[in-house]
């Protein structure tokens, strides 16, 4: 979009790819419109689209950093290094010397393997699951913390005055907001503890003994009863992970939008919002998810039938999946700042 | 008259012929119960009269009858059963109590006869062994006939037996008092009637049952049992069945008004099936027809098994499931009628469990067995296909030949686990690894599992699951779950389509390795009821006797293996074989079996893999290519050791790792693909084999490179390559990386 285009006070378009900054009307573009002081109504706002523009936006806007993606790329393959290293030696010492009889051959470890193969190889390295795990297992929490440091870094770039491109603009986004999200981290805490108790614990084994003999799955008169209720708890439970996870995202996008710090403040107000408009937002999450799916499964597709070799998937894989989530938090954010005034230029 | 010359003649030519020409038509009657059942209307209760006509078929007299009586041991938690369960740290129980009361004695006539429970040592209180007290001693050849009045009632489903509980299914297994075996036992004839242990199964003579069956109308035609159908008779309100077996060593019954019956011949599915193997059928004639001790098989069509009529009694929520189960039991008259003798009852039924008797399932009983399934499974899990050839199995290994279950469990088991294996190998694809996500399955593999952490673990924190916090003085220790790992979660975090393992195979037979995992701390021949716990029992009952007949088969070669295992099958059919009667064949048919130049002796194999604990390990320590010494100074011209051409000294060195000795072959190929076998007598702890000036190198050492010893319990060191495979460490770490990065993808999202 042209600087005179702004300066028309057109309407920015939803698909923005913001190499210059378009929520920038100054204010003087206006007042030379109007002969008198602009009414708060009157003033600019983040614009109102629909779920797919604000996703669209989203995608548009991280589309315009490549040099975070590229760098966000390299981190999940930097995060993921020990537990594959860790793999990779013990199928070093454990896979590369076993002879396999002809009639199993060939064979690629990474398709189509004979199962005594593996099992012999993890029998006789019995440390072989603990320690990709162990290697694993602090990379959770660390990627669970960096995601607040990313969230910061697309939200704040997408309310930005000015969207910057630099690696570094988007890391001072996410160190601003790093420690406000990481409160509502903590606060999600309890939550996630509440939820779980709630569909493990006492009040839904309550449930069970009001459908099955002795609350017992194994004693239900049949087992596709058994099924619809061992599985419709699962189903409500994890509805009930993805909600508390909107819902601090949703808090997340309101505290920059409102530019606020207190993180109760902020989950009161992910609360109301999911509690507004939950079809609206749920389907803003969903469409997201429906896109990074889409690529998982067609890149899989593609790796599968031998259209793109193995090891690319190491790379197109976490590009896609990041640049959705890029999206959809950034769009979270534009859809929560919705007929907010715009901020002004820094 | 007969000239006496050509009777005689006659007799010498009878005599001249094989000792077991045929397969027994008949077992011997050493019972013959008649037992009148009347189900009551709370659905468990069974009333019934029993009587018995039992045969001394050994050279003592005896005064006594001993008696199982199986249900107690689900009368209270003073039976052996239930006080050697809380021994292994097992301390579920029925969720009510059953047990049967034995309400009178008396022999036919009448009179009545003195009956007690015998004390067990650590169960005084065990009521699973009866003993009546016979006016007079049965002497040898003579019969006593006894009447038995009873009220069994069943437990809710519970190890083997039981009820739904809500008034449908009812499995009668073990529900009658059942006379012992009276034998030759350790020297002496005495009464084999063990308790009911917590790690053994039954042990029965052969003979013949009637049962008069009575239950409530809404079981009509829903009924299996062991025998045949004589005659039904319907009221208003119950219905009245007679079923009667020849040649049978236990009679169980089952009913469900869920019941679907499906009814369908054997044959029908053979021939409509495609899946008969002529090339097999020919091997196992060829194997057999040069052999007089097989003299009754003519031809390829007189191995194949007769018609048997199939009855599916399936819960209707498994309507799925029916081909599977059809399938699987066709596949399995057929395999085990060809290798080791025809199926010789009318009927077999198939009965699928219903959801809350689930623990009814995977049981064997003649002419009778319970599978079991799940919903969701895909095809190539061959479930419930598994189960169904394993319990069938039991007809042949069990049923018809009757071995001692209390003291060699692994003579049913092992035997049949074996059998089972080679039907899987021989009538599906091999099955593949799933994963599930809400009780579905679809195939593929992770490369590491999900670290999961329980409770006191403060990894559990790292991994999101828990949060926990030791007692820090002004806080108490905290121990909350934050996030429950589920199906539909472990989808959307580890995406199996892009980042499992699409197809992980498993071969049957080699899948038997799995017990190798366990530590074998009794031998095979420890008798079952004494072994240290049920780990110990499953394997030494299950897979690993499977693995040594698997290395015995292997070792001796598939042909002389068929003519071994069927000559056990049919002497010992409607018998009592011990573990020396199949060693006894084994040495019979593989005397002088050679491997290489090195002959097999079976009396030393049978005693390292069955009496002792001997630990099978061969490996290959070293493969070295060294440039020839006498070449050194061309090797000074050379850059490197790469540009050599040779000639080279190539070292191998051989180790055996364990107590077990046994012959075995070395492989060695060179890298012009050649190969060169040998056998090494495996005696000493190292060998080593060089080979000075070679022109090639050696690329690849093998010991074993066959596979024919299963119970080697490390396969990994058995070979060693000039230039490890580094392509699959490279192909499965790529699968962790991407598996990783979903992972952490997700998690980063997580909070």
């Amino acid at each position: 979009m042209s600087q005179e285009e702004h300066d028309s006070g057109l309407n920015p378009t939803p698909f923005v790819v913001d190499a210059v900054e378009h929520n920038s009307q100054p204010p003087n573009a206006l007042d030379s419109q109007t002969s008198s002081q602009p009414t708060p109504s009157m003033l600019p706002t983040h614009p109102r689209r629909g779920i797919l523009g604000h996703f669209l936006a989203g995608l548009g806007l991280a589309l315009a950093r490549p040099r975070v993606l590229v760098c966000l790329v390299a981190f999940s393959i930097l995060l993921a290094l020990p537990t594959a290293t860790t793999v990779y030696q013990s199928a070093r010492s454990g896979l590369t010397n076993v002879a396999v009889p002809a009639s199993e051959i060939p064979f690629n470890v990474a398709w189509s393997t004979p199962g005594w193969l593996l099992a012999e190889w993890k029998r006789e390295t019995p440390n072989f699951s603990s320690a990709a795990q162990a290697a694993l297992t602090p990379s959770i929490l660390l990627s669970s913390l960096v995601g607040l440091l990313l969230a910061g870094g697309w939200m704040g770039i997408a309310l930005s005055p000015r969207r910057r491109n630099g690696l570094l603009a988007f890391l001072r986004f996410g160190g601003e907001w790093f420690f406000p999200f990481f409160r509502t981290w903590l606060l999600g805490l309890p939550l996630f503890y509440g939820l779980t108790w709630i569909f493990w614990s006492s009040p839904f084994e309550w449930v069970l003994e009001q459908v099955v003999p002795e609350g017992k799955l194994d004693l239900a008169p049949s087992e596709s009863l058994a099924r619809w209720v061992e599985h419709g708890r699962e189903t409500l439970y994890v509805l009930g992970l993805l909600v508390l996870e909107l819902v601090l995202d949703l808090s997340r996008a309101s505290m920059v939008a409102n530019r606020g710090r207190s993180a109760l403040l902020a989950l009161f107000r992910g609360l109301g919002r999911f509690a507004y408009e939950p079809i609206r937002v749920l389907g803003f999450t969903g469409l997201g998810f429906v896109f990074e799916l889409g690529w998982v499964v067609a890149l899989s597709v593609l790796s599968a039938r031998g259209l793109i070799p193995l090891w690319s998937l190491v790379f197109l894989l976490p590009f896609g999946r990041i640049l959705c989530r890029a999206g959809r938090q950034a769009g979270l954010v534009m859809l929560v700042a919705e007929d907010r005034p715009l901020p002004e230029k820094a | 008259m007969v000239p006496r010359r050509i009777v005689l003649a006659c007799f010498y030519v009878l005599s001249a012929l094989p000792a077991f020409a045929q397969l027994p038509e008949q077992s011997p009657k050493v019972v013959d119960y008649t037992i009148a059942a009347h189900l009551q209307a709370d659905g468990r209760t069974i009333k019934g009269e029993l009587s018995l006509d039992w045969k001394n078929t050994t050279t003592q007299p005896t005064q006594e009858l001993h008696w199982h009586v199986y249900n107690n041991a689900w009368k209270s938690r003073d039976s052996l059963f239930m006080q050697e369960a809380h021994r292994f740290g097992v301390n579920r129980s029925p969720r009510e109590w059953g047990g049967t009361q034995i309400k009178e004695v008396t022999l036919k006539d009448g009179t009545p006869l003195e009956f007690s429970y015998q004390p067990q040592s650590g169960a005084p209180k065990d009521e699973t062994v009866l003993i009546t007290k016979l006016p007079k001693e049965v002497q040898p050849g003579e019969t006593v006939s006894v009447e038995l009045s009873f009220n069994a009632v069943l437990p809710p489903a519970f190890v083997r037996s039981g009820v739904d509980g809500d008034g449908g299914y009812i499995h009668a297994v073990q529900w009658y008092p059942k006379v012992g075996v009276f034998e030759e036992l350790e020297g002496m004839i005495q009464w084999n009637c063990e308790p009911y242990h917590y790690l053994t199964e039954f042990y029965a003579d052969y003979g013949s049952y009637t049962l008069d069956l009575t239950l409530p109308i809404r079981y009509a035609g829903k009924v299996a049992a062991t025998g045949s159908l004589t005659s039904e008779v319907s009221s208003e309100t119950t219905v009245q069945y007679v079923f009667q077996s020849d040649n049978v060593h236990d009679f169980a019954w089952t009913a469900d008004p869920d019941f679907e019956v499906i009814e369908i011949s054997f044959h029908t599915l053979m021939n409509e099936g495609g899946w008969r193997d002529h090339e097999e059928e020919e091997r196992i004639f060829n194997a057999l027809s040069g052999d007089n001790r097989f003299a009754h098989i003519q031809s390829v069509e007189t191995l194949l098994p007769r018609d048997t009529l199939i009855r599916l009694m399936l819960q209707p929520e498994h309507a799925e499931y029916s081909d599977r189960y059809l399938d699987a039991t066709a596949k399995s008259l057929y395999w085990f009628g060809l290798w080791y003798g025809e199926y010789p009852y009318e009927t077999i039924s198939v009965i699928d469990p219903a959801h809350n008797a689930r623990r009814t399932g995977g049981m064997e009983y003649p002419r009778l067995f319970t599978g079991g399934v799940r919903k969701g499974n895909a095809q190539r899990t061959l479930s419930p296909e598994g189960v169904t050839v394993h319990e069938f199995g039991h007809q042949f290994w069990y049923g018809l030949v009757g071995n001692d279950e209390f003291r060699h469990a692994w003579m049913d088991e092992g035997f049949n686990t074996f059998s089972t294996q080679r039907v899987k190998a021989k009538g599906w694809a091999p099955s593949l690894a799933t994963w599930s996500v809400l009780g579905n399955q679809y195939y593929g593999q992770a490369p590491v599992a999900y670290p999961s952490y329980g409770k006191g673990s403060w990894l559990s924190l790292f991994a999101l699951q828990r949060w926990e916090t030791p007692d820090l003085g002004f806080v108490g220790e905290l121990s909350y779950e934050l996030r429950r790992n589920t199906s539909i979660e472990r989808w959307a975090r580890e995406l199996p389509l892009a980042s499992y393992l699409p197809e992980v195979w498993d071969d049957p037979v080699l899948r038997l390795r799995g017990s190798h995992a366990y530590d074998w701390s009794d031998p095979l021949a420890k008798p079952t009821y004494t072994l240290q716990n049920s780990t110990m029992r499953r394997t030494n009952a299950y897979n690993r006797p499977a693995m040594m007949l698997e290395t015995f088969s292997r070792l001796m070669g598939e042909e002389t293996w068929t003519r071994a295992i069927r000559a056990y099958h049919e002497r010992y059919r409607y018998q009592h074989p011990r573990p020396k009667d199949f060693f006894k064949t084994v040495q019979e048919f593989a005397a002088g079996v050679t491997i290489g130049d090195q002959e097999l002796n079976w009396g030393e194999l049978w005693k390292q893999a069955y009496q002792s604990n001997d630990t099978l390990d061969y490996g290959v320590h070293r493969l070295q290519n060294q440039v020839s010494i006498l070449n050194s100074k061309q090797l000074e011209q050379e850059d490197t050791e790469e540009d050599h051409e040779g000639p080279w000294d190539v070292v191998i060195e051989l180790r055996r790792l364990g107590t077990f000795q046994v012959p075995v072959e070395v492989r060695v190929t060179w890298e012009d693909q050649s190969e060169e076998n040998f056998v090494w007598d495996g005696r000493d702890s190292w060998k080593r084999f060089e080979w000075p000036v070679h022109s090639l190198r050696a690329t690849k050492v093998e010991v074993d490179p066959n596979q024919r010893l299963l119970l080697d319990r490390n396969w990994m060191n058995n070979s060693r390559l000039d230039k490890p495979d580094d392509k699959r460490a490279l192909q499965y770490g790529l699968r962790a990386m991407i598996w990783a990065q979903q992972v952490l993808h997700y998690s980063g999202g997580m909070g």
